[in-house]
Protein backbone atom coordinates (compact mmCIF):
# COMPACT_ATOMS: atom_id res chain seq x y z
CA UNK A 1 0.00 0.00 0.00
CA UNK A 2 1.61 3.09 -0.87
CA UNK A 3 0.51 7.12 0.17
CA UNK A 4 -1.47 7.43 -3.27
CA UNK A 5 -3.64 4.36 -2.30
CA UNK A 6 -4.50 5.62 1.16
CA UNK A 7 -5.19 9.00 -0.01
CA UNK A 8 -7.67 7.05 -2.47
CA UNK A 9 -9.81 5.59 0.09
CA UNK A 10 -9.54 8.33 2.10
CA UNK A 11 -10.33 10.93 -0.40
CA UNK A 12 -13.89 8.92 -1.03
CA UNK A 13 -15.15 10.12 2.06
CA UNK A 14 -12.77 13.10 2.78
CA UNK A 15 -12.00 15.15 0.34
CA UNK A 16 -10.12 17.55 1.90
CA UNK A 17 -7.61 14.94 3.23
CA UNK A 18 -3.90 16.30 0.98
CA UNK A 19 -0.90 14.62 1.34
CA UNK A 20 1.59 16.82 3.14
CA UNK A 21 3.63 19.63 1.28
CA UNK A 22 7.23 20.97 2.06
CA UNK A 23 8.04 18.17 4.38
CA UNK A 24 11.14 19.17 6.15
CA UNK A 25 13.14 16.15 5.35
CA UNK A 26 15.84 16.25 7.98
CA UNK A 27 12.60 14.99 10.44
CA UNK A 28 11.21 12.85 8.12
CA UNK A 29 12.49 9.13 8.75
CA UNK A 30 11.21 6.45 6.37
CA UNK A 31 8.22 6.52 3.58
CA UNK A 32 5.46 6.56 5.64
CA UNK A 33 2.78 8.82 4.06
CA UNK A 34 1.58 12.16 5.62
CA UNK A 35 -1.34 13.31 5.15
CA UNK A 36 -3.02 16.37 6.03
CA UNK A 37 -6.78 17.05 6.92
CA UNK A 38 -8.87 19.78 8.16
CA UNK A 39 -9.40 19.25 12.14
CA UNK A 40 -13.17 18.80 11.95
CA UNK A 41 -12.94 16.05 9.46
CA UNK A 42 -10.15 14.15 11.95
CA UNK A 43 -13.21 11.68 13.32
CA UNK A 44 -14.02 10.75 9.53
CA UNK A 45 -10.32 10.10 9.26
CA UNK A 46 -10.57 7.70 11.90
CA UNK A 47 -13.51 5.57 10.83
CA UNK A 48 -12.40 5.51 7.29
CA UNK A 49 -8.69 4.36 8.58
CA UNK A 50 -9.98 1.85 10.88
CA UNK A 51 -12.52 0.76 8.00
CA UNK A 52 -9.36 0.57 5.78
CA UNK A 53 -7.62 -2.20 8.48
CA UNK A 54 -5.66 0.76 10.56
CA UNK A 55 -6.78 -1.21 13.55
CA UNK A 56 -3.96 0.21 16.15
CA UNK A 57 -3.85 4.37 16.99
CA UNK A 58 0.35 4.13 17.55
CA UNK A 59 0.43 7.58 19.47
CA UNK A 60 -1.08 11.27 19.48
CA UNK A 61 0.43 14.14 19.84
CA UNK A 62 0.51 17.84 19.54
CA UNK A 63 3.13 20.17 18.58
CA UNK A 64 2.97 24.37 19.44
CA UNK A 65 4.07 26.35 16.85
CA UNK A 66 3.96 29.70 18.43
CA UNK A 67 5.57 31.83 16.07
CA UNK A 68 3.19 30.42 13.21
CA UNK A 69 0.15 30.82 15.99
CA UNK A 70 -1.20 27.36 15.26
CA UNK A 71 -1.37 23.71 16.99
CA UNK A 72 -0.52 20.58 14.94
CA UNK A 73 -1.82 17.69 15.92
CA UNK A 74 0.25 14.22 14.72
CA UNK A 75 -1.79 10.71 14.61
CA UNK A 76 -0.01 7.73 13.48
CA UNK A 77 -1.89 4.64 12.59
CA UNK A 78 -0.70 1.19 12.57
CA UNK A 79 -1.75 -1.76 10.78
CA UNK A 80 -1.33 -4.85 12.99
CA UNK A 81 -1.15 -7.20 9.79
CA UNK A 82 1.47 -5.29 8.11
CA UNK A 83 3.16 -3.33 10.71
CA UNK A 84 5.90 -1.98 8.26
CA UNK A 85 3.47 0.44 6.80
CA UNK A 86 1.71 3.10 8.65
CA UNK A 87 0.24 6.32 7.65
CA UNK A 88 0.56 9.71 9.84
CA UNK A 89 -2.33 12.26 9.46
CA UNK A 90 -1.37 16.00 10.72
CA UNK A 91 -3.65 18.75 11.24
CA UNK A 92 -3.85 22.48 12.27
CA UNK A 93 -5.75 23.86 14.69
CA UNK A 94 -5.58 27.53 15.42
CA UNK A 95 -3.67 28.60 18.90
CA UNK A 96 -5.73 31.35 19.88
CA UNK A 97 -9.30 30.80 21.89
CA UNK A 98 -10.07 27.33 23.13
CA UNK A 99 -8.92 25.24 20.42
CA UNK A 100 -11.17 22.11 20.02
CA UNK A 101 -11.40 18.94 17.61
CA UNK A 102 -12.98 15.99 17.72
CA UNK A 103 -12.02 12.83 19.61
CA UNK A 104 -11.44 9.34 18.04
CA UNK A 105 -12.22 7.76 21.33
CA UNK A 106 -15.49 6.01 19.49
CA UNK A 107 -12.84 4.86 16.85
CA UNK A 108 -9.96 3.59 18.72
CA UNK A 109 -10.09 2.79 22.39
CA UNK A 110 -6.38 3.82 22.67
CA UNK A 111 -6.54 7.53 21.88
CA UNK A 112 -9.01 7.77 25.04
CA UNK A 113 -5.59 8.62 27.49
CA UNK A 114 -3.77 10.17 24.71
CA UNK A 115 -6.37 12.32 24.27
CA UNK A 116 -6.13 13.15 27.83
CA UNK A 117 -2.38 13.93 27.97
CA UNK A 118 -2.92 16.11 25.06
CA UNK A 119 -5.73 18.12 26.82
CA UNK A 120 -3.44 18.27 30.15
CA UNK A 121 -0.34 19.66 28.49
CA UNK A 122 -2.04 21.82 25.99
CA UNK A 123 -5.20 22.73 26.55
CA UNK A 124 -6.35 21.28 23.79
CA UNK A 125 -10.40 20.25 23.96
CA UNK A 126 -11.66 16.88 22.57
CA UNK A 127 -15.42 17.15 21.77
CA UNK A 128 -17.17 13.79 22.18
CA UNK A 129 -14.57 12.47 24.56
CA UNK A 130 -15.99 10.48 26.98
CA UNK A 131 -14.15 10.85 30.26
CA UNK A 132 -12.50 14.93 29.57
CA UNK A 133 -9.99 15.20 32.51
CA UNK A 134 -6.47 15.72 33.26
CA UNK A 135 -4.67 13.10 33.66
CA UNK A 136 -0.90 13.84 34.84
CA UNK A 137 -1.60 16.86 36.37
CA UNK A 138 -4.19 17.49 39.53
CA UNK A 139 -7.69 19.45 38.64
CA UNK A 140 -7.59 23.08 39.17
CA UNK A 141 -3.64 23.27 37.55
CA UNK A 142 -2.95 26.82 36.05
CA UNK A 143 -2.35 26.87 32.70
CA UNK A 144 -0.90 24.50 30.21
CA UNK A 145 3.08 23.51 30.59
CA UNK A 146 3.80 22.19 27.59
CA UNK A 147 2.59 25.46 25.45
CA UNK A 148 5.34 27.56 24.36
CA UNK A 149 4.28 30.80 26.18
CA UNK A 150 3.41 29.03 29.38
CA UNK A 151 4.45 30.98 32.44
CA UNK A 152 5.30 28.96 35.52
CA UNK A 153 3.09 30.13 38.58
CA UNK A 154 5.12 29.86 41.85
CA UNK A 155 3.59 27.63 44.34
CA UNK A 156 4.01 26.19 48.06
CA UNK A 157 6.84 24.00 46.50
CA UNK A 158 8.68 26.84 45.04
CA UNK A 159 8.91 28.86 47.91
CA UNK A 160 5.96 30.93 46.49
CA UNK A 161 2.19 31.65 47.13
CA UNK A 162 0.09 28.54 47.97
CA UNK A 163 -1.89 27.90 45.10
CA UNK A 164 -4.61 24.58 45.49
CA UNK A 165 -2.67 21.54 45.33
CA UNK A 166 -4.27 17.99 46.05
CA UNK B 1 23.68 -12.04 69.26
CA UNK B 2 27.77 -11.18 68.41
CA UNK B 3 27.47 -7.80 69.45
CA UNK B 4 28.89 -8.39 73.18
CA UNK B 5 32.39 -9.95 71.69
CA UNK B 6 32.64 -6.22 70.36
CA UNK B 7 35.10 -4.69 72.52
CA UNK B 8 33.72 -0.84 71.28
CA UNK B 9 30.58 -1.48 72.94
CA UNK B 10 29.68 -0.53 76.12
CA UNK B 11 28.40 -3.68 77.42
CA UNK B 12 30.19 -5.68 80.45
CA UNK B 13 30.29 -9.74 80.92
CA UNK B 14 29.76 -10.93 84.18
CA UNK B 15 30.47 -14.57 85.06
CA UNK B 16 27.42 -15.85 87.73
CA UNK B 17 28.71 -19.16 89.62
CA UNK B 18 26.38 -21.88 88.46
CA UNK B 19 24.55 -19.99 85.75
CA UNK B 20 26.75 -18.79 83.40
CA UNK B 21 27.15 -15.35 82.06
CA UNK B 22 25.62 -12.20 81.94
CA UNK B 23 25.94 -8.74 79.73
CA UNK B 24 25.17 -5.35 81.48
CA UNK B 25 24.65 -2.16 79.65
CA UNK B 26 22.75 1.27 79.32
CA UNK B 27 19.42 1.09 78.49
CA UNK B 28 20.44 3.98 76.20
CA UNK B 29 22.76 1.95 74.33
CA UNK B 30 20.46 -0.98 74.31
CA UNK B 31 17.69 0.52 72.75
CA UNK B 32 19.53 2.72 70.54
CA UNK B 33 21.07 -0.44 69.65
CA UNK B 34 18.03 -2.62 69.25
CA UNK B 35 16.54 0.69 66.56
CA UNK B 36 19.58 0.65 64.92
CA UNK B 37 20.05 -2.81 63.90
CA UNK B 38 16.39 -3.30 62.40
CA UNK B 39 15.79 -0.39 60.50
CA UNK B 40 12.74 -1.17 58.50
CA UNK B 41 12.16 0.74 55.29
CA UNK B 42 8.58 1.29 54.11
CA UNK B 43 8.27 -0.30 51.00
CA UNK B 44 8.18 1.97 48.02
CA UNK B 45 9.81 3.88 45.22
CA UNK B 46 9.07 6.58 43.03
CA UNK B 47 11.49 6.70 40.35
CA UNK B 48 14.56 5.14 38.66
CA UNK B 49 16.23 5.30 42.35
CA UNK B 50 13.79 2.66 43.33
CA UNK B 51 15.34 0.22 40.61
CA UNK B 52 18.50 0.74 42.61
CA UNK B 53 17.01 0.73 45.87
CA UNK B 54 15.74 -3.20 44.85
CA UNK B 55 18.78 -4.20 43.93
CA UNK B 56 19.96 -3.19 47.19
CA UNK B 57 17.48 -5.65 48.68
CA UNK B 58 18.14 -8.68 46.50
CA UNK B 59 20.92 -10.94 46.69
CA UNK B 60 23.98 -9.79 44.88
CA UNK B 61 24.08 -6.36 47.22
CA UNK B 62 21.60 -8.19 50.15
CA UNK B 63 21.22 -5.42 52.66
CA UNK B 64 18.86 -7.49 54.59
CA UNK B 65 21.99 -8.24 56.67
CA UNK B 66 22.02 -5.17 58.29
CA UNK B 67 18.54 -5.37 59.64
CA UNK B 68 16.89 -3.42 56.43
CA UNK B 69 13.95 -5.62 55.81
CA UNK B 70 11.04 -3.41 53.75
CA UNK B 71 7.40 -3.83 55.22
CA UNK B 72 4.20 -3.24 53.12
CA UNK B 73 3.08 -0.87 55.66
CA UNK B 74 4.05 2.20 57.46
CA UNK B 75 2.64 1.63 60.79
CA UNK B 76 5.35 -1.52 61.08
CA UNK B 77 8.31 1.08 58.97
CA UNK B 78 10.78 3.55 60.96
CA UNK B 79 12.97 4.14 58.00
CA UNK B 80 10.90 5.84 54.95
CA UNK B 81 13.85 5.50 51.70
CA UNK B 82 12.43 8.71 49.31
CA UNK B 83 13.79 6.70 45.99
CA UNK B 84 13.03 8.82 43.02
CA UNK B 85 11.74 12.58 41.89
CA UNK B 86 9.08 13.76 44.24
CA UNK B 87 5.87 15.49 42.24
CA UNK B 88 3.72 17.59 43.68
CA UNK B 89 1.07 15.25 43.08
CA UNK B 90 2.92 12.80 45.00
CA UNK B 91 4.10 14.91 48.14
CA UNK B 92 0.42 14.89 49.90
CA UNK B 93 0.51 11.29 49.61
CA UNK B 94 4.38 11.17 51.27
CA UNK B 95 3.33 13.23 53.79
CA UNK B 96 0.67 11.13 54.83
CA UNK B 97 2.55 8.28 54.67
CA UNK B 98 5.16 9.82 56.88
CA UNK B 99 2.41 10.95 59.30
CA UNK B 100 1.67 7.76 59.13
CA UNK B 101 4.91 5.96 60.46
CA UNK B 102 5.08 5.88 64.16
CA UNK B 103 7.99 7.65 66.41
CA UNK B 104 11.10 7.61 65.84
CA UNK B 105 10.94 7.73 62.24
CA UNK B 106 13.75 8.60 60.31
CA UNK B 107 14.14 9.54 56.05
CA UNK B 108 16.69 9.13 53.65
CA UNK B 109 16.57 10.86 50.50
CA UNK B 110 18.31 8.69 47.59
CA UNK B 111 19.04 10.47 44.48
CA UNK B 112 19.23 14.51 43.18
CA UNK B 113 15.91 14.62 42.71
CA UNK B 114 14.56 14.16 46.21
CA UNK B 115 17.84 16.13 47.28
CA UNK B 116 17.26 19.36 45.55
CA UNK B 117 15.10 18.43 42.40
CA UNK B 118 17.91 17.43 40.50
CA UNK B 119 17.54 17.38 36.96
CA UNK B 120 14.18 18.55 37.59
CA UNK B 121 15.20 22.01 39.16
CA UNK B 122 12.86 23.93 36.52
CA UNK B 123 10.10 21.66 36.33
CA UNK B 124 6.86 22.61 36.92
CA UNK B 125 5.90 19.84 38.16
CA UNK B 126 8.72 18.41 40.60
CA UNK B 127 8.67 19.38 44.32
CA UNK B 128 12.24 20.77 44.79
CA UNK B 129 13.75 18.72 47.16
CA UNK B 130 11.68 16.31 49.55
CA UNK B 131 12.61 18.08 52.71
CA UNK B 132 10.48 21.25 51.89
CA UNK B 133 8.07 18.12 53.03
CA UNK B 134 9.45 16.04 55.53
CA UNK B 135 12.31 16.17 57.65
CA UNK B 136 15.54 14.29 56.43
CA UNK B 137 17.96 12.18 58.27
CA UNK B 138 20.77 11.58 55.19
CA UNK B 139 21.42 13.15 52.03
CA UNK B 140 22.51 10.15 49.28
CA UNK B 141 24.05 12.11 46.60
CA UNK B 142 23.68 10.62 42.81
CA UNK B 143 21.92 9.92 39.80
CA UNK B 144 21.15 7.16 40.64
CA UNK B 145 23.23 6.05 43.42
CA UNK B 146 24.45 2.74 43.14
CA UNK B 147 23.52 0.18 45.71
CA UNK B 148 26.47 0.48 47.62
CA UNK B 149 25.60 4.34 48.67
CA UNK B 150 22.34 3.22 49.94
CA UNK B 151 23.89 0.95 52.20
CA UNK B 152 26.42 3.36 53.14
CA UNK B 153 23.52 6.03 54.29
CA UNK B 154 22.05 2.83 56.34
CA UNK B 155 25.55 3.02 58.39
CA UNK B 156 25.26 6.81 58.86
CA UNK B 157 22.02 6.62 59.71
CA UNK B 158 22.76 3.77 62.31
CA UNK B 159 25.88 6.02 63.28
CA UNK B 160 23.50 8.97 63.86
CA UNK B 161 21.22 6.68 65.82
CA UNK B 162 23.75 5.36 67.85
CA UNK B 163 24.23 9.10 69.56
CA UNK B 164 20.50 9.54 69.87
CA UNK B 165 19.40 9.63 73.95
CA UNK B 166 16.50 7.77 74.65
CA UNK B 167 16.16 7.81 78.60
CA UNK B 168 14.11 11.00 79.65
CA UNK B 169 15.21 13.21 77.10
CA UNK B 170 13.16 13.23 73.16
CA UNK B 171 14.88 11.01 71.14
CA UNK B 172 14.35 13.45 68.05
CA UNK B 173 13.38 16.53 66.97
CA UNK B 174 11.57 16.18 63.63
Amino acid sequence: MSVTNVLEILQKKVPEAVECQNLDVKFVRGTDPQIKVPSVRVGAVAGCLKEAGFDLLNFLTAVDYLKEERFELIYQFIKTSDPAFSVIVKTDLPRSGSPSLPSIVEFYAAADWQERETYDLFGITFVGHPNPRRILLWEGYPGWPLRKDYVHTLDKYDNGSEIGLP
Amino acid sequence: MGVVQEKILPATLYKVPGLGEISMTTVDFFIDWARKSSLWPLTFGLACCAIEMMAAYGTRFDINRFGVIPRPSPRQADLMIIAGTVTKKMAPAIKKLYDQMPEPRFVISMGACSNCGGPYFDSYSVVKGVDRIIPVDVYIPGCPPRPEALQNAVFALQKKIESLYVAGIKVKNP
